[in-house]
């Protein structure tokens, strides 16, 4: 009969507590919107099943000695796999685009707005009792607005460690759902007649400035920004690959083997932050909220950038191709060029919105080197 | 710290940040603009292929038509004899 009893105690039935089934239930939500809805499937899944698996009392996988715990601090306390992932991102992205129209860098900056006008938001929501968001916290919820997973966890995991799982959530979240977010804000911002216009087509871009690119954007965060060294760095190292065409096989391997695996582990050690005591509180919804403010701002603000260009500019500029300046690779681009098509069927834009798109990257890393210089 | 005092903060943070990311992406927009006038455009790559087959069909013979000239034409007809019925 004590065996018996032992047995019944050992079983998750014995031992389960509200807060576990309702992570739980957190995390099969992340899984459908992975498998049926098709969000960041990529992310979403391993990070709703790590959250399942974090929350399985007396599993211990979130404990000292669990599987769990070791991926977390091996790979993203440290830092290591969203730089790893970065890498990988560098090695995907072609700069042509904006090596042709270099104006779209401004787009990419201005679209860094909504990053920093989110500070307040977060700040000002320590009025409302339960909220305490410190400086630090701020600054980590702020650059969900820079719609760059990598870049979120990295700087999440350097000044916020404690609300990782929400932001994390929260960034890839608005992240899928970028084709719901934006479209509302541009056709908001623009008239019919802005979202009509053609713009030139690009000039080809020679194999040499594709490769002197990255050395650029390396040198210039060396002497100005070291630290946003490690995520320039390593998405500067990810595009000299691609473009120096020498080391095809690092490069292949960097942006499909290697980031698969770690996006695995990723998603796993971001799951596991999603326990009951982390992530069902107020300061969670208010992440969320905050999340989605940030977009939206960031959004708004390469629109108007890229209207305020197309007024002092002599070639046209479309202003959606500004709302490209998110990063959110290479759904926002997408996103504008869509829009473009509604609003008149012969204007493919995507060409030209992956300029801003891409600068927008580079942006968001810098405006995460900047929060970590002045917070950190 | 009080609640004022942060949002003074985060306004220095404000004007610093977005200062500094429109120097920082500007100062690469002018780096990419003088390496666009000083670097010299990838060579176009020549088709020989297609400068040889231009000398060695001829367009007519003394026998009459060039054969292949007389499909190509039959087949562009076809195609736009098509494009019409739709």
């Amino acid at each position: 009969m004590d065996g018996l009893t032992t047995l019944w105690m050992e079983t998750g039935i014995a031992n389960f507590e509200w807060p576990d089934l309702v992570m739980i239930a957190v995390g099969s939500l992340l899984l459908y919107l992975a498998i049926v809805r098709q969000f960041e499937p990529l992310l979403l899944l391993p990070i709703g099943f790590g959250a399942i698996l974090a929350n399985i009392p007396n599993a211990g996988f979130t404990d000292q000695g669990g599987l769990l715990y070791y991926i977390y601090h091996i790979g993203i306390e440290t830092g290591v796999f969203p730089l790893i992932i970065f890498m990988g991102v560098g090695a995907l992205t072609d700069f042509g685009a904006l090596i042709a129209n270099p104006k779209t860098l401004l787009l990419g900056a201005a679209a860094q707005f909504g990053i920093f006008a989110t500070l307040f938001g977060a700040l000002l929501l320590n009025l409302i009792p339960g909220f305490d968001f410190s400086m630090a916290d701020a600054s980590a919820i702020a650059i969900i607005g820079g719609a760059d997973g990598p870049t979120a966890i990295f700087l999440a995991s350097k000044l916020a460690p404690d609300l990782l799982g929400a932001i994390a959530v929260a960034a890839y979240s608005y992240m899928a759902l970028v084709p719901i977010i934006q479209p509302p804000i541009m056709r908001a911002l623009t008239t019919q007649a802005e979202r009509e216009i053609k713009m030139e087509q690009l000039r080809p871009v020679s194999k040499k400035e594709k490769i002197i690119f990255p050395l650029v954007v390396l040198f210039l965060t060396i002497l100005f920004l070291p630290a946003a060294t490690p995520l320039v760095g390593m998405f500067c190292l990810g595009n000299l690959m691609r473009e120096s065409g020498v080391v095809d096989r690092l490069s292949s391997t960097s942006q499909n083997e290697l980031i698969n695996i770690v996006t695995i582990f990723l998603g796993l050690g971001v799951g596991s932050k999603l326990s009951a005591e982390h992530f069902l509180n107020l300061e969670t919804l208010g992440i969320l909220a905050l999340g989605a403010i940030a977009f939206s701002i960031g959004t708004a603000a390469g629109l108007l950038m890229a209207k305020l260009m197309g007024k002092f500019s002599k070639t046209p500029i479309n202003p959606l191709i500004g709302a490209a300046g998110v990063s959110a690779v290479p759904m926002a681009a997408r996103v504008a060029n869509k829009v473009g098509l509604e609003a008149n069927p012969h204007n493919f834009l995507l060409m030209h919105a992956m300029g801003p798109n891409v600068a927008g990257v580079l942006g968001s890393a810098v405006a995460a080197g900047v929060l970590l210089a002045l917070v950190g | 710290m009080n609640i004022t005092e942060s949002l003074l903060k985060a306004l220095t943070l404000l004007g610093l940040g977005m200062t500094f990311v429109f120097l920082f992406l500007g100062l690469l927009m002018v780096a990419v603009s003088l390496m666009a006038k000083y670097i010299p455009a990838d060579e176009p790559v020549v088709n020989k292929n297609a400068l040889k087959r231009k000398t060695v069909a001829p367009v007519s013979t003394q026998q009459g038509v060039n054969p292949t000239l007389i499909a190509a034409i039959t087949s562009a007809v076809q195609q736009y004899r098509k494009t019409e019925v739709v």
